[in-house]
C-alpha cells in the first residue's frame, strides 16, 4: 500500500468517527492548517511522522501531500468527487466502515475519535483566523 | 529587452538591483556534500552521467570559446525561438541531445500517429514559453508601478541573472528524464527510493516555497547541482551571468518553483507552478501534433500574467501577512493572474483534464507503455540482475532502447536480448499492442443495486479501499498479474476452447494497470489581484459537479492487458482471481469497456469450477444478476439463537449482528450466510448441551481432538449438518468443516483464564489459514477454557463473540464459542459478583 492511500484512509476515518458533519473543508488551505496543528499536537499514529510536509508556499501554508490525499480519498471512494477548486469534499462512508479502515490501519477506534476531534477543532480555529478572507471577485471582471 | 540587448548586457549586473534584497546564498558546497550524504548513489551515479554527457561543452569552452553562436530556429507552437550562446554550447552536448528521441508523450505515437516529437523539441519551447512570461510580467511590472489605484513603484526589475537562468532552467528543466518519460518514472524511483526521498527533502529544505517534487525534478536537480555542471557554469567562457557560483542553485529553483535565489520573486512559478511555461508548451505541443483540440489560449494566458503586491493589509492570509511584515518595505512580489485572464485559466484547466483521459491515458498508450515497463522488467529477469540508474538513462532513442532490450541491436557492455524479449520488443515495435482482457473500476462493482444508498456507499468504499491497498504499487500489479497467469495458465489446460494457437502463454503476456501517477489538478494555487488591491486564490467557477463527475468517470479505470490471442483465458481468469481475492464481479458495463461482452462464456465458470479452479460462489456470482453480498442481520440471529439463551439476554441478536457489521462491514457470500446462520444455531444448541450435562465439569484433563471435537462432531452428525474432519487445507488439517464451506476450529485452554473470548490470538492466525484455503472470510472457534474462578463461568449469551482477526486482515471474521472445562459443579460455585 502506498502512503498516500494511508494517509487519504485514516484522515477520512478519523473525521468520520469523530462527528456528524461529514464535510471536510479543504479550500483556503484551511485543511492544511488545521491538519499541521494536528500533526503538531502529536495527533497521528508514528508512522505518519515525515509523511507529511508542510510548505510556505506563494499562496500560503500548504500541506504538500493535500492535492494527492485527497485525490486518493477519492478514488478509494471515501470522499465524494471534490469541485475543481476543493471547496469542500464529503466523507461518504459510515462510522462502522470508518472503524474498520482505522482497525486495518492498527488503530483504536478511540485514538481515530480523539484525532479527528482534534483536526475539527483545528479546523474551525483555522475557519476564524480566515474570517475576512474571501476570494478575488470574478464578476469584476 | 531586444536579444541583442541582451548579449550587450551578458557581462554586466544590471544597474537595478532587485529591490527586495540581497539574495542570501546558502553555501553551494555544503547542499552538495549534503545531497551526496542523503542520496550516495544517485549523486555519484548522476554526476557520472553529467560528466560523460558535458564532456564535449567543457571541451569547446576550453579550446574554442568563440565557436558558440546564437541560433534561431523554427517552431510548431511558437515561430521563432533564438537560443543564447552558451545556451547552443549546452543544446549541443549530449545533455541535451539525448532528449532527441525521448519522446516526449512515451507511447502515445502508437495511438496518434502525430504524437511523436521529442522532449528535446519541448525543452526548446519552454525556453520561449518562459521568455514571453518573463517578459509579459516584465511589463506588467511596469504598468503596476505607474498605474491603477494600488500602484507600486517598489516592484522590482527583473535582473539579467534572472533571465538567464530562467531560459537555462528552461532549458534544462527535463534533463531528468529516462527513456520513455514518464512511462519508466515510477521504475526509476522504485530503484532507489529512500535516496529520492531524502534528496527531496534536502532540496525542498533549501529551496523555500517548493510544494511537490516529481522523481525526474529530482533527478534534473541533482544534475544541474552536480560538479561537472558546476565546472561548466562557472567557466569563464560560459558568459551566461557574472554571478556564476549562483547560477546551479538559481537554475534549480527554478525548476523546482522555489522563490530562493531569484532578484524579482514574481518570477519563482514561470518555469514550475500552476501557471508556468512547461505546460504552457507541453499543452500546445500535445494538442498540436495529436491533432486534438483543447482551446488553450495561450497568448491571453501569458499576457494576462500579473505582479501582484503583497502587504499585510492586502491579504488575510497569515504567512503571507507575514512574509510581507518581514519584507522589506513590508511588501513582496508574487506572480499572479489577472482577474480578467481567470476564464482563459479555467479552460486551461479543463484542457489538461481532457488531454490525460484522451491522449495520455488512452487505454492503447497505457497497454504500449505497461508493455515497455514489462519489457525492461524482463530484460532484468532475463539478465539475472536489475537495471543500475546508471542504465536505465539509456542515453539513446526510445526506439534503440526497445532494439536493444530486444537484441536486435548491441551495446557495449550492456547485456539484454534473451528470447522473450526479443519477442515482446518485436510485439511493441509492431505495434502488437496488448488488448484489454478485464476492466475493473468503481462503478462497474457488480451486487450492489438491490442495497440501501448508505449501504451500497460503504460497500464500494470498502471493496475499493482493498484493491488499492494492492494495485497502488507496481509490485501489487506484478503480483496480480502473477496470479492471472498461473490460473489461465490452469484454465488453458483444462478448457481447451480458451486459446486457439499452440504457442504458450507467459507472464509477460499479462499486464495489470491502474493509472494512478496523474498530478492532481488544483485550480486554486495562482493568486489575483482586485482593482483596490486585495490579493487572494481566484474562485473558479465553473460547473464543477458535472465536470468532476465526468472526470472522475473517465479516469479511474484499471485494466488488465494481454495479446489478443489469449484475452478469453485471461479475461476468465482475472474474474475468478478478481473474485477470489477481493471478492468482486464486475458487472456487464465493465465488459463493455473492455469490449469484452459476450466474449466470456459463462459455462467456462461452471467448467472451471468443475475442475476446482474455481468457487461455486464466484460461478454463481458471474451467473446471476443479484445482491451478492449480504449482512448478518439481526432477525436471522433471533432466528439462529435458541430462545432459552435470548431470553436472558434479549439484546444478544442486535450487538452479534453489530459485531458482525464491524469486522465484515462490506457482508459475506449469501452460499455462506446461510452456512453460519445455520452453524450458529449449531453451535448455540451445541453450548446449552455442554452446560446442561455438566458433561467437562471437575475433569482434570480435556483432548482437543478425542473429546471436544468428538463430542461438537456428533452433535453436528446428530444434527444432519455436513461435517467433514481433518480435512487436508491450507497446509495442514483442519478440525473441522461446516457444509464444506466454514471452518470450525477446536481448541482446548489448559491454564486458568478470565477472559475466554479475548485469548490465544495464534488460534485465529491458523483458522484464518485455513479459510483463506477455501477463499471464505468467516470462521469458527470453539474454545474450551479453564475459568481461573467463578466469575470466569459466564451465562450462555456471554459466551459467544464476534471480531475481526487480528494483524490487519481486511475482511474476515471470528465466531468464538467458548466452553469452561475443570471447574467445580456450578452448585457449589458461588454467585458470580
Amino acid at each position: 500500500m502506498n502512503d498516500l492511500h494511508q494517509l487519504a484512509q485514516l484522515i477520512t476515518a478519523c473525521w468520520r468517527v469523530s462527528g456528524e458533519n461529514a464535510r471536510i473543508p479543504t479550500s483556503n488551505g484551511l485543511l492544511d492548517r488545521a491538519l499541521k496543528a494536528t500533526v503538531e499536537s502529536g495527533a497521528f499514529p508514528p508512522w505518519t511522522r515525515g509523511k507529511l510536509h508542510f510548505v510556505d508556499s506563494r499562496i500560503g501554508l500548504q500541506c504538500v501531500e493535500i492535492p494527492d490525499i485527497l485525490e486518493w480519498a477519492q478514488r478509494s471512494q471515501l470522499t465524494s468527487a471534490p469541485n475543481p477548486s476543493y471547496e469542500t469534499t464529503e466523507v461518504q462512508i459510515s462510522d462502522r466502515v470508518a472503524r474498520h479502515l482505522l482497525s486495518q490501519l492498527g488503530i483504536r477506534a478511540e485514538d481515530g475519535k480523539t484525532w479527528g476531534s482534534a483536526l475539527r477543532t483545528a479546523m474551525d480555529k483555522a475557519e476564524e483566523q480566515f474570517v475576512g478572507l474571501g476570494h478575488s471577485s470574478v464578476e469584476e471582471y | 529587452m531586444s536579444v541583442s540587448a541582451i548579449l550587450q548586457s551578458k557581462n554586466t549586473e544590471s544597474a537595478i538591483m532587485a529591490s527586495e534584497g540581497q539574495l542570501d546564498m546558502s553555501d553551494p558546497e555544503a547542499l552538495r556534500s549534503e545531497l551526496e550524504a542523503a542520496a550516495p548513489t544517485l549523486w555519484k551515479d548522476l554526476s557520472a552521467k553529467a560528466k560523460s554527457w558535458t564532456s564535449t561543452v567543457e571541451v569547446r569552452l576550453r579550446k574554442d570559446p568563440s565557436s558558440a553562436y546564437p541560433k534561431t530556429f523554427n517552431d510548431p507552437i511558437w515561430g521563432d525561438i533564438v537560443l543564447f550562446p552558451w545556451e547552443t554550447l549546452l543544446l549541443d552536448s549530449q545533455l541535451l541531445q539525448r532528449l532527441r528521441g525521448v519522446r516526449q508523450l512515451g507511447m502515445a505515437h502508437m495511438v496518434y500517429p502525430g504524437a511523436g516529437y521529442d522532449r528535446l523539441e519541448h525543452s526548446r519551447g519552454v525556453v520561449e514559453a518562459a521568455e514571453r512570461m518573463v517578459r509579459s510580467l516584465e511589463r506588467n511590472a511596469v504598468f503596476r508601478r505607474k498605474f491603477g489605484k494600488d500602484r507600486d513603484d517598489a516592484v522590482p526589475q527583473v535582473t539579467d541573472h534572472d533571465v538567464n537562468s530562467i531560459r537555462l532552467a528552461a532549458l534544462l528543466h527535463d534533463v531528468g528524464h529516462g527513456a520513455f518519460s514518464h512511462a519508466t518514472e515510477p521504475l526509476l524511483r522504485a530503484r532507489l527510493e529512500s535516496e529520492f526521498d531524502a534528496a527531496r527533502d534536502v532540496l525542498r529544505n533549501e529551496f523555500e516555497g517548493v510544494t511537490a517534487i516529481a522523481p525526474a525534478e529530482v533527478v534534473s536537480s541533482l544534475l544541474i547541482l552536480s560538479n561537472p555542471l558546476k565546472t561548466v557554469f562557472e567557466h569563464p567562457h560560459f558568459g551566461a551571468t557574472p554571478r556564476a557560483a549562483e547560477l546551479p542553485l538559481s537554475i534549480c529553483g527554478r525548476v523546482l518553483g522555489s522563490r530562493s535565489y531569484l532578484d524579482a520573486k514574481y518570477l519563482s512559478g514561470v518555469i514550475s507552478g500552476p501557471l508556468d511555461a512547461d505546460k504552457l508548451d507541453y499543452m500546445a505541443r500535445d494538442s498540436h501534433h495529436a491533432g486534438l483540440p483543447i482551446g488553450l489560449d495561450l497568448h491571453r494566458l501569458i499576457s494576462k500574467l500579473e505582479v501582484v503586491t503583497v502587504t499585510p493589509e492586502s491579504t488575510s492570509n497569515p504567512e503571507m501577512q507575514r512574509r510581507a511584515r518581514e519584507a522589506k518595505n513590508q511588501r513582496y512580489h508574487e506572480i499572479g493572474i489577472s482577474l480578467s485572464g481567470l476564464g482563459a485559466y479555467e479552460q486551461m484547466i479543463i484542457a489538461r483534464v481532457i488531454l490525460y483521459d484522451r491522449l495520455y491515458y488512452h487505454h492503447k498508450v497505457r497497454s504500449a507503455e505497461a508493455m515497455v515497463r514489462r519489457l525492461i522488467r524482463l530484460a532484468e529477469e532475463e539478465r539475472g540482475s536489475p537495471f543500475s540508474l546508471q542504465e536505465l538513462f539509456f542515453d539513446l532513442p526510445d526506439d534503440s532502447v526497445i532494439a536493444i532490450l530486444g537484441g536486435g541491436l548491441k551495446q557495449d557492455g550492456f547485456s539484454a536480448g534473451g528470447s522473450r524479449c526479443k519477442s515482446l520488443a518485436a510485439a511493441i515495435t509492431n505495434r502488437d499492442i496488448y488488448y484489454r482482457a478485464f476492466a475493473f473500476a468503481p462503478r462497474f462493482i457488480a451486487g450492489l443495486r438491490g442495497l440501501p444508498e448508505a449501504d451500497r456507499r460503504d460497500a464500494r468504499a470498502i471493496q475499493w479501499t482493498t484493491v488499492l491497498n494492492e494495485l497502488s504499487t507496481l509490485a501489487g500489479c506484478d503480483q496480480v498479474a502473477d496470479q492471472i497467469y498461473q490460473k489461465a495458465k490452469a484454465l488453458i489446460d483444462r478448457i481447451p476452447a480458451l486459446v486457439k494457437t499452440d504457442l504458450p502463454l507467459l507472464s509477460e503476456h499479462i499486464v495489470v494497470d491502474l493509472p494512478i501517477y496523474k498530478a492532481p489538478v488544483r485550480g486554486g494555487d495562482i493568486l489575483t489581484r482586485t482593482e483596490d488591491g486585495y490579493v487572494a486564490p481566484p474562485h473558479l467557477f465553473f460547473d464543477p459537479e458535472k465536470w468532476s463527475q465526468a472526470y472522475e468517470h473517465q479516469k479511474q479505470c484499471g485494466f488488465v492487458f494481454t495479446p489478443r490471442q489469449y484475452v478469453k483465458a485471461v479475461g476468465l481468469s482475472a474474474r475468478i482471481v478478481f473474485y477470489d481475492r477481493y471478492q468482486l464481479v464486475m458487472d456487464t458495463a465493465a465488459d463493455r469497456a473492455s469490449k469484452t461482452a459476450g466474449e466470456i462464456k459463462n459455462e467456462w465458470l461452471l467448467e472451471a469450477a468443475k475442475h476446482g479452479l474455481c468457487s461455486a460462489d464466484c460461478s454463481d456470482a458471474y451467473r446471476q444478476d443479484a445482491v451478492r453480498l449480504v449482512q448478518i442481520r439481526i432477525s436471522d440471529l433471533e432466528q439462529a439463537i435458541p430462545e432459552d439463551i435470548r431470553r436472558d439476554k434479549p439484546d444478544l441478536a442486535k450487538r452479534l449482528h453489530s459485531e458482525f457489521a464491524y469486522a465484515i462491514p462490506v457482508g459475506i457470500a449469501p452460499s455462506l450466510h446461510k452456512v453460519v446462520v445455520d452453524g450458529i444455531r449449531h453451535l448455540c444448541l451445541f453450548l446449552i448441551n455442554m452446560q446442561r450435562c455438566g458433561e467437562f465439569v471437575n475433569l482434570t484433563a480435556l483432548d482437543e481432538k478425542k473429546d471436544l471435537q468428538a463430542k461438537l462432531k456428533s452433535h453436528l452428525v446428530a444434527r444432519e449438518a455436513k461435517v467433514i474432519e481433518g480435512s487436508e487445507v491450507g497446509g495442514g488439517e483442519t478440525d473441522l468443516v461446516l457444509s464444506d464451506e466454514l471452518v470450525i476450529e477446536n481448541k482446548v485452554i489448559r491454564t486458568g483464564t478470565l477472559s475466554p473470548l479475548s485469548v490465544g490470538n495464534k488460534f485465529s492466525w491458523q483458522a484464518r489459514r485455513y479459510a483463506i484455503a477455501i477463499a471464505q472470510r468467516i470462521v469458527f472457534e470453539v474454545v474450551a477454557y479453564k475459568p481461573s474462578d467463578e466469575t470466569a463461568i459466564f451465562p450462555i449469551a456471554d459466551c459467544i463473540a464476534v471480531s475481526p482477526l487480528p494483524f490487519g486482515s481486511s475482511t474476515m471474521a471470528a465466531v468464538r464459542f467458548v466452553i469452561p472445562w475443570g471447574h467445580s459443579v456450578p452448585s457449589h460455585a458461588k454467585k458470580p459478583a
